[in-house]
């Protein structure tokens, strides 16, 4: 076996997850080359070196009182106030509340005979007439004016 | 309700692997449970989408290791990089006993050292084959890499880590 080989499969024959008889050939090549049992003893050196570093141990009521701290923010996650919910919100105030507005607000249109009999009548004021005129043709609007000329005259 | 004893046993028997990994990649405990816990709010959130999609210790290690990353480089910005508070941790108890810690403690250190040194990618490799003993599959899952990339890297880190360490004098030179 060439020390190529070997440095290959150096990671497997850690992990023992080798076939045995790889295995027994590897251990043949580092029982006779130097290079390669150092670099095995090394890397087996860092590895479990390593697995020494110490790090705290938590038992299981530290982690169930984080867990009901992630129950908790998850509601809070769900009921919070969310970006999405003032788009939704503009789009109502720009779009959906001027509709409904303007079905209130817009006056019905009444006629040029209707208009000129409620001037006759003295129903609506002049201005109040001069107002309803606003939401009709032109072409209307100088027919009335006419009419209610001629009638008041 | 069923949903939410789900979690809770998954949150019981994950939550210290994850805390041992984000622990290994930050050094510093306030943040490794930071990560825990922001890891399993993710889970949550995400919980009825996850479920049968893979494997549940893949998916929080993968986002343990990426909300490392974020931790580590927010911390690097900050050049606030706390080394491990022992007195905020004097209730915690340590793996090893009193002696082999003294013993040890050099070539401890200067491992710790040489693994803090190295990049985000080598060293997540290192810690999730090394700590937490997975496969080189679980690893290429996690990282979403091929097992190749995976075994490569971790060659590379410990002959790395292995070069410097000759540097230092903790390892011998080849006669």
């Amino acid at each position: 076996m060439k020390c190529k080989r070997f440095e290959k499969r150096i990671l497997d024959f850690i992990d023992g997850k080798i076939e045995e008889k790889e295995k027994i050939k590897l251990e043949e090549h580092i029982s006779k080359c130097g290079k390669c049992k150092k670099l095995y003893d090394d890397f087996l050196f860092i590895i479990n070196n390593s697995k020494k570093i110490e790090h705290p141990i938590l038992d299981e009521n530290f982690w169930k009182a984080k867990l009901n701290l992630v129950i908790e923010k998850r509601r809070y996650h769900i009921y919070r106030f969310k970006p999405a919910y003032l788009g939704i919100s503009f789009f109502i105030l720009i779009f959906i509340l001027p509709l409904l507005f303007k079905i209130h607000v817009i006056p019905k249109k009444y006629t040029p005979i209707e208009l000129a009999d409620f001037s006759y009548e003295l129903l609506f004021s002049e201005d109040e007439i001069v107002k309803c005129i606003d939401y009709i043709d032109e072409n209307d609007a100088e027919k009335i004016i006419k009419f209610i000329l001629i009638e008041n005259n | 309700m069923k949903e939410r004893e789900d979690f809770k046993s998954c949150y019981i028997k994950y939550a210290n692997k994850i805390y041992r990994v984000a622990y290994k990649m930050l050094n510093n405990h306030e943040d490794a449970v930071d990560v825990v816990q922001e890891v399993f709010l993710r889970a949550y959130k995400n919980w009825n989408n996850f479920k049968g999609l893979s494997k549940m210790s893949t998916y929080l290690y993968r986002i343990a290791v990426n909300l490392s990353y974020d931790y580590f480089r927010r911390k690097s910005k900050e050049k606030k990089i706390e080394n491990l508070n022992y007195e905020n941790l004097a209730s915690l108890s340590f793996k090893n006993d009193f002696d082999t810690k003294f013993r040890n403690e050099r070539i401890i250190n200067e491992i710790k050292e040489e693994i803090d040194k190295l990049t985000e990618k080598q060293k997540t490799v290192f810690i999730l084959k090394t700590y937490e003993e997975l496969t080189y599959e679980e690893i290429a899952k996690i990282l979403r890499k091929r097992v190749g990339t995976i075994k490569a890297t971790y060659y590379q880190t410990l002959q790395k880590i292995r070069d410097n360490l000759k540097k230092k004098g903790v390892i011998k030179n080849e006669m």
